[in-house]
């Protein structure tokens, strides 16, 4: 019992401290934010079991995220309208999840026969596909207007209705730290160990006697069926459903939060689901080129560090675990990295919103507001400017990269030779 | 003794060449049977017919009087037919001991199992961790399988091989790229894990093969020119011409 509540202990940590942010953050804004973090965290780290512990890179897994919103919107409709029975609110996630898995199965069956690419063409098809349903069959989908709905329905247990936001967060809350559990504790199993081998190595698997188009199939299923519980909230959250849910928009969003989170390692999802919608739900308010942003920071992780941020950190693991005071050393390296770094995007930022300024605004007005300064982006001297810090980024980055590369090699040489004397 | 393994006129072709040519053989249970002959003659083919990797044009393949020569890999595999690879096939971003633990668990019937958690399994981990003392590689079961030594990944490829407790195991080449002393180490290796069980190798090295090899066959382009014990096959014409007397001349 003692080592149980140990080895759940962190878990508990964790709740514990996302149950007190309301108090800390109670406005409007911030409830809906955490509460999207928490249904995008569920998402993500339910893709991450197909494509970083399965290997399986999938571009249609809002199909499951979406369908299992629909039902769910369906649900609470025909439960206002008393023509389906009461269930309580707080299980919604289960019907949800009951979605996801069915057509999980059904599709699983159909694309993990193959894998590589083909398994990521035939995910690709079976989202338009599934696109194209939501705008076909308008009687359930409602067509591009998608479905409205009132989550205030029923009696109210306890007192508590769901309307005000805060009692959505802490539903939210509750299913995403039992799933996330769930799908940590999965990854210990038979079946999670035998996941990663097929990824690793599908023939050797199938030597040691795994069917590995089995192996493939449970893990699209179940990942299906997390990501229908999380399309339940999401539906629920907003109030409303649409076709984008369920289309390569909300695909190719997840991908991107697993991708930048890091695939490799459990927690990269989930930071890659705060760190993007935290962006999205700010940034998309001060500039108009934030998906732009959103592609280049994709395409340099993916170029540069395609462990993710979760790799970034996980590198320093070892040193961390044997010898802390190395990574004193490591600070000054790292910070002249970082800060030429920084030099370098301070000079893409200001091209780029000065691009943006003038395709949008007519030639007569030159001011534009960037790091809240005002430059004219009609006079040579801004654009001059960025230029050279984008040229002074780039020199200082040949020499600080290196730099920091050697210093963490030798850190890790420290390390090494201290584990085998 | 009765025959665990009998190929019963088997070929293969890919395309037109025939790689293959209705060979017949029977494997003892519990002896140690080496195939040899030179490159291209088809051995690494031949484990591939017997292990379900590649599918037969005809004969039939029995293990145990049951044919298995229309099976899967995985299928024949739960059967008790393990082997290794000539190329070391392991899984090598996860951690030796999880290598070796991924072998076992099948056999341990935990299958697809979703419910039970891998590392409070303790008749899985004291089966892993006598495993890996069996094979010398205890201190380093907590690295990347990727990160071993040439020699100790070809130790561990045999260690996954026998890690279902298959009865009959087939070795491609284990000790290929050697050194001596490590190729020594590797035959007293195999010699134990052969104790109770059957084992069919494929190897070069002639030092080996008469080491370790209750009997041998020859494999000469497809087909086998003689199958008997060690000091019969030295004295065989056909063998002498074939095989080993290319290589004394050399």
């Amino acid at each position: 019992m003692v080592t149980f509540i140990k080895s759940i202990s962190s878990w508990i940590i964790i709740a514990g401290i996302a149950a007190l942010l309301p108090l800390v953050f109670d406005s409007y804004f911030a409830l809906t934010l955490l509460s999207k973090m928490g249904v995008l965290i569920m998402f993500a780290v339910a893709y991450n079991m197909l494509l970083g512990q399965g290997g399986m890179l999938s571009f249609g897994h809002a199909i499951y995220f979406g369908f299992a919103g629909y039902v769910s919107v369906h649900v609470l409709n025909g439960i206002g309208e008393e023509t389906l029975p009461y269930i309580p609110i707080v299980l919604l996630p289960i019907i949800g999840a009951i979605i996801g898995l069915c057509l999980g199965i059904i599709i699983g069956y159909l694309s993990t026969r193959r894998a590589g690419t083909a398994f990521a063409m035939i995910s690709l098809g079976f989202c338009e596909m599934a696109t194209a349903l939501t705008l076909i069959f308008v009687v359930f989908f409602n067509g591009e207007d998608g479905i409205q709905t009132d989550r205030v329905v029923g009696p109210e247990p306890f007192g508590v209705s769901f309307g005000p936001q805060v009692e959505v967060y802490y539903l939210i809350l509750f299913w995403s730290v039992l799933t996330v559990a769930l799908m940590y504790f999965l990854t210990k199993t038979p079946f999670g160990r035998m996941s990663n081998a097929v990824r690793d190595n599908p023939e050797r698997a199938a030597f040691i006697g795994y069917n590995v188009r089995h192996v493939r199939w449970l893990a699209f299923s179940l990942s299906a069926m997390f990501a229908g519980a999380a399309g339940s909230l999401h539906a629920l959250n907003y109030e409303h459903i649409g076709f984008e849910s369920v289309s390569l928009i909300q695909s190719g969003a997840v991908l991107f939060m697993v991708f930048i989170g890091g695939v490799g390692h459990f927690l990269g999802p989930i930071i890659g689901a705060i760190g993007l919608t935290y962006l999205d739900s700010t940034l998309a308010d001060i500039t108009e080129a934030w998906l732009l942003y959103l592609g280049l920071t994709f395409a340099t992780i993916v170029a540069f560090a395609p462990g993710g941020l979760a790799g970034l950190i996980v590198m320093h693991g070892p040193i961390v675990s044997t010898n802390k005071t190395l990574l004193i050393g490591l600070i000054k390296p790292y910070l002249a990295a970082i800060g030429s770094t920084l030099l370098g995007l301070l000079g893409t930022i200001g091209i780029i919103e000065m691009l943006y300024f003038r395709s949008l605004i007519s030639k007569g007005e030159g001011e534009v507001v960037i790091f809240w300064t005002e430059f004219n982006a009609n006079g040579i001297l801004s654009w001059i400017i960025f230029f050279a810090a984008i040229i002074i980024s780039i020199f200082l980055c040949k020499i600080t990269y290196p730099k920091a590369r050697e210093s963490w090699d030798h850190a890790i040489s420290v390390v090494k030779s201290e584990i085998s004397s | 003794m009765t025959d665990i393994l009998k190929l019963l006129n088997i070929s293969k072709s890919f395309g037109p060449a025939q790689i293959i040519r209705n060979l017949s053989l029977n494997i003892k249970k519990g002896e140690r049977h080496a195939i040899i002959g030179p490159n291209g003659a088809g051995k690494s083919t031949l484990f591939h017919l017997i292990t379900g990797h590649h599918k037969l044009t005809a004969g039939k393949i029995l293990l145990e009087n049951e044919e298995i020569s229309s099976l899967d890999t995985h299928t024949i595999s739960r059967k008790g037919l393990a082997r290794s690879f000539q190329v070391t096939n392991i899984f090598p971003r996860m951690t030796v001991a999880e290598n070796i633990r991924c072998g076992m668990l099948w056999s341990k019937n935990l299958k697809y199992s979703i419910f039970r958690l891998v590392d409070k399994d303790k008749n899985l981990n004291d089966s892993t961790n006598d495993l890996l003392n069996q094979l010398s590689l205890r201190h380093c079961a907590h690295i990347p399988a990727g990160l071993l030594s040439y020699a100790d990944q070809r130790s561990l490829e045999i260690g996954i091989t026998i890690a279902s407790g298959a009865n009959t195991i087939m070795l491609d080449e284990p000790t290929s790229g050697m050194s001596n002393s490590e190729t020594a180490r590797a035959v007293t290796l195999i010699k134990k894990i052969s104790e109770k069980r059957t084992l069919v190798i494929v190897e070069h090295d002639m030092g080996v093969v008469f080491d370790l090899a209750d009997r041998i066959s020859v494999l000469v382009y497809g087909e086998i020119i003689c199958t008997d014990t060690p000091e019969k096959v030295r004295e065989n014409q056909a063998v002498q011409e074939a095989y080993l007397g290319t290589e004394r001349n050399r």
